[in-house]
């Protein structure tokens, strides 16, 4: 769930910090300055929570129960999670200064969707309709908190991906049990206090709120997914010089991918060839029958890239959707020495060429992992902007006292 | 419960000014947690090593600190060096251990030991009470200030009456297990503790009401700055620099 300092890269520790600021200025814009003790009482009784450590099979799991909190005090909840990330910083060295805005958004905003998305459905006073309710924010505010933890670390670099998707497995018996403690926590409050409970059928004005609850479910959804975005992270790229097929394998952020098989399929369809890249990545293998082959680099477990070539037809040597000139070969064999000698210089002069033209494939490819998270920074940022400017009108309100005098 | 165990001491750190250690903690935090080259990270370790010395921290309760983050760290060694792509260092079985898997697990060691350590030092040093004062004269919106002031001072009353309902239950044969009852005795545990804090904050307010509160909350004391806290200023952008400049423009590159 936290994210410890010196892991997640900057533009991931930037949007974290832009999401958590906004989600933190609507909260403290909705919390009233007589609704701060009661805030803060609770703050600290969920501060509890997380010490308290509930047996699950032979190990146990302390409570989050941040969607019971999005219930409970529903936009506030960030800057109550926000002051209990702090403490657990300051305190016990969980989390950090640097990751306590993505951490904050990653723990709140899953709370808050989750909870505002049950709350119309308290209105009625069945006690399963709360129950199920209860079970469904506990437990999606815990699977969205890991889907948006694993997304963070996948942006931080590909070598998280494989961390990222362990520690959202990690957090599905974690949602079981918390959407059960959830449901249990809050039949009990409704049987026994429910003005605890807000309910929102005695409330005025829901629509502004569904507009923000779609804005930030959309952003929810576009920072899951974009783990993703980025799973081709090994490349392979290939074309045939008219005698051989040569490549080159090499990871999205421009490294050769080292003593890595390439297995080489026919045009048959069966495995032709086996060759392993050498230290620069480079590889070469010569076909004797002329069609399409199909290459495949593996470079560990679950990471792999392939590629069609086609050999044996001169003038057609395609690689990663890339055209590369071939040397045009002399087809009378009279011209046969002249057409070799051509062909050599020709090479030489290419060389350069094909290299740059690598070299702007490579870069391509480099800039995609930070170029989404820039961009989740953006939207965050944007929303925010747009969240901040929508609560400031409807605070303007004539008859309305400013918290802050 | 027993939080703020550095909080009392005679070292330069504890008697330096709130504000200059929270502004020094968070631009230290964030220029490690960017360092990109293995050498600035170990200077950046070292000069975390030479903060918490320089605090004169308890080893015992600082290595159990430190334990605890490391546990955090463990399980990174146990993922990234078989699932980083890269050259083979040496194989186990069908995984491939990586040179840059390695290297990235050592990154993270020492980048997050490095921000503990100074965190330890210039954060815990400090009582919470003087860091939420700290952070309302550095300009943190008041009702955030007021919200941790709050949630602290009350969080040890909590924690009395949470350990008091438990005791009651384990007096009367309570024995957790993985079973519904278990769950949900806690949740009527944690309910009540929700009941009791509700009304607890209402009379707070009630309280705060009768004595003329209005919504602010004044700052009466104010925070000097001596020449120490200058020179811990001083000498810790210095370090800062020294440190991110190593990792720009250090001659590996």
């Amino acid at each position: 769930m936290h994210i410890s300092e010196g892991i997640l890269s900057a533009p991931v520790l930037l949007a974290g910090a832009g999401g958590a600021i906004a989600g933190l200025a609507l909260g403290l814009r909705r919390m009233e300055p007589e609704a701060i003790p009661k805030t803060a009482l609770l703050t600290a009784a969920f501060f509890i929570a997380s010490l308290i450590h509930v047996p699950v099979g032979p190990s146990s799991s302390h409570l989050v129960l941040n969607g019971l909190l999005g219930i409970l005090l529903g936009w506030t909840a960030f800057p109550a999670i926000f002051t209990g990330l702090i403490l657990q910083a300051a305190l016990f060295q969980f989390g950090g200064l640097t990751t306590l805005g993505v951490n904050t958004l990653n723990i709140a905003l899953p709370g808050v969707l989750a909870g505002l998305a049950v709350r119309p459905l308290l209105r009625t006073d069945s006690p399963a309709i709360a129950a199920a309710s209860a079970t469904f924010a506990g437990g999606g505010a815990i699977v969205l908190s890991g889907a948006m933890t694993a997304a963070s670390l996948a942006l931080s670099g590909d070598s998280f991906l494989m961390a990222g998707r362990l520690i959202f497995l990690a957090h599905i018996p974690v949602a079981a049990l918390e959407g059960v403690i959830s449901a249990l926590v809050l039949t009990f409050l409704l049987r026994v206090r429910p003005e605890i409970v807000p309910r929102p059928g005695r409330r005025t004005g829901p629509a502004p709120r569904t507009l923000h609850c779609a804005l930030w479910c959309g952003l929810a959804v576009l920072l899951s997914l974009s783990g993703r975005a980025d799973a081709h992270r090994v490349n392979i790229f290939a074309w045939y010089d008219g005698t051989q097929i040569r490549g080159e394998g090499y990871f999205a952020g421009g490294q050769p991918a080292m003593n890595a098989p390439v297995e080489v399929y026919g045009p048959s369809g069966a495995k032709a060839f086996e060759v392993t890249t050498d230290s620069e990545g480079l590889f070469a293998c010569r076909p004797e029958t002329p069609g399409e082959y199909r290459l495949v680099l593996k470079a560990g477990p679950g990471h792999a890239a392939e590629t069609t070539v086609a050999a044996g037809d001169a003038g057609s040597g395609t690689a990663a959707g890339i055209h590369l000139p071939s040397p045009p070969r002399g087809d009378g064999k009279n011209d046969r020495a002249a057409g070799d000698d051509l062909e050599r210089l020709l090479d030489r002069k290419l060389d350069p060429i094909r290299t740059e033209l690598m070299k702007i494939a490579r870069r391509d490819e480099g800039v995609h992992a930070r170029d989404v998270a820039a961009g989740l920074g953006y939207i965050a940022g944007l929303v925010g902007l747009a969240m901040y400017m929508a609560s400031r009108d409807r605070r303007r309100r004539p008859g309305q006292k400013d918290p802050q005098r | 419960m027993t939080c703020e165990r550095f909080a009392t001491g005679a070292s330069p750190l504890h008697g330096a000014d709130p504000r200059v250690k929270l502004l020094v903690a968070a631009s230290f935090s964030l220029a490690i947690a960017l360092l990109s080259h293995i050498e600035a990270q170990a200077l950046a370790l070292l000069g975390g090593a030479g903060l918490a010395a320089s605090a004169r921290l308890s080893p015992l309760e600082l290595a159990r600190r430190l334990g605890v983050v490391n546990v955090f760290v463990l399980a990174l060694w146990a993922i990234l060096p078989w699932t980083t792509t890269g050259a083979t260092a040496a194989q186990l079985g069908a995984l491939h251990i990586t040179r840059e898997g390695l290297a990235l697990s050592l990154a993270v060691t020492l980048k997050c030991n490095a921000i503990v350590l100074a965190n330890m030092a210039l954060l815990s040093t400090s009582t919470v009470f003087s860091l939420a004062h700290a952070l309302a004269h550095l300009g943190c919106p008041p009702k955030l200030v007021q919200l941790f002031f709050f949630s602290w001072r009350y969080l040890h009353v909590l924690e009395e009456e949470y350990a008091a309902m438990s005791k009651t239950v384990r007096a009367r044969g309570f024995v957790p297990r993985t079973d519904l009852h278990t769950y949900r005795t806690y949740a009527h545990l944690f309910g009540t503790l929700l009941i009791k804090s509700y009304d607890r904050g209402e009379r707070v307010y009630k309280a705060m009401l009768c004595r003329g509160f209005t919504g602010t909350f004044w700052l009466l004391s104010h925070f000097h700055l001596h020449r120490k806290d200058l020179v811990l200023a001083a000498a810790a952008s210095l370090f800062i620099s020294a440190v991110a400049g190593l990792d720009v423009l250090g001659p590996w590159r």
